[in-house]
């Protein structure tokens, strides 16, 4: 079973022997070993990201260590676990600037009408021709989980009440700011998912 | 966590480096989920995301047997119904792979030839 803290360096020095000696069970056993911690660290490293985009950047990362295990310097890093912590830190980074590409230039570039907006409170999804929303939406459907595609029809439908939100995200149970704090979270996680899957201008 | 461990098994199906997508293709061809798979190969469920994120056994005769022997040994497998199954995968990957190849010989066949 996946492990929640980094191997110790002198496990994670031994797993990286049997890469390096092409060892075919290594590799499973190195994603065994680091995945869940790594992907632990950067959540930790990067509270407010995309939790998809954490878990790629791991992924990325381990599949090409396990790959080229090679590129992998001890003189710079003694430890294993410190470098891909560095490396996923780095597609972290990279997938960021990518976004932010995509961000710059777009017409629609913010959803929520929390202090009104030049529209005057209406959702700026009218920017958006209508085929292109729905293909969005099919989009949506075959890669966003249940909770945040309605958390997606909401915003789509121009919803401004945090209950709405709360109710469709099950918070009932959490006191008012919690709630509001993590639909504020939810919202934000699904505009990212959205420019993601908003096709390349 | 299991599930992070499944997804990216899951995920690199698509790379020959590992040995999910030959699983992957074994599985589909006999129509078992990831709990069928596991009972085949005669290893725990819980083990079958790692061993699919292992590296894919070698080309090499000797080295494909010393590398599915690996295998076998470290996750406590049926060695021959892993084999098997790696073998199956290959040929089915391999056959999709071939696409318009694969016919052409066939059409090769009609025409009297062995």
């Amino acid at each position: 079973m996946s492990r929640s803290s980094f191997p110790s360096r002198e496990d994670a020095q031994a797993l990286h022997a049997r890469l390096l000696a092409g060892n075919p069970v290594a590799a499973g056993l190195a994603c065994e070993a680091f995945l869940a911690p790594l992907i632990a660290h950067l959540r930790r490293r990067f509270p407010e990201e995309d939790e998809h985009l954490l878990e790629d950047a791991a992924d990325m990362t381990l599949v090409n260590y396990v790959k080229r295990p090679e590129k992998y310097d001890p003189a710079r890093h003694p430890d294993p676990g410190a470098y891909l912590r560095m490396d996923a830190e780095g597609d972290v980074r990279n997938s960021r600037k990518r976004e932010g590409k995509h961000h710059r230039g777009r017409e629609l570039v913010e959803l929520d009408t929390v202090g009104g907006n030049e529209d005057g409170g209406a959702p700026l999804l009218r920017l958006i021709r209508e085929e292109e929303r729905e293909g969005l939406r099919r989009a949506a459907e075959r890669t966003i989980d249940s909770a945040d595609l309605e958390v997606m029809r909401l915003l789509m439908a121009g919803e401004k009440a945090t209950a709405v939100y709360a109710a469709a995200l099950n918070l009932g149970h959490l006191p008012q700011p919690e709630q509001e704090a993590e639909v504020k979270r939810a919202k934000d996680r699904v505009k990212k998912r959205w420019t993601r899957l908003k096709p390349h201008g | 966590m299991a599930d992070q461990l499944t997804n990216l098994a899951t995920k690199v199906e698509g790379d020959p480096f590992f040995v999910s997508g030959l699983l992957a293709a074994f599985a589909g061809s006999e129509r078992l989920d990831d709990a069928g798979l596991a009972e085949h190969l005669g290893c725990r469920l819980e083990d079958l995301p790692i061993l699919k994120l292992c590296r894919a056994p070698r080309d090499d005769p000797a080295a494909f047997r010393a590398d599915a022997d690996a295998l076998a040994t470290r996750f406590d497998l049926d060695a021959a119904r892993l084999i098997d199954a790696v073998r199956c995968g290959r040929v089915i990957l391999r056959q999709r792979g071939a696409g318009p190849l694969f016919l052409a010989a066939r059409d090769r066949g009609e025409g009297g030839g062995p």
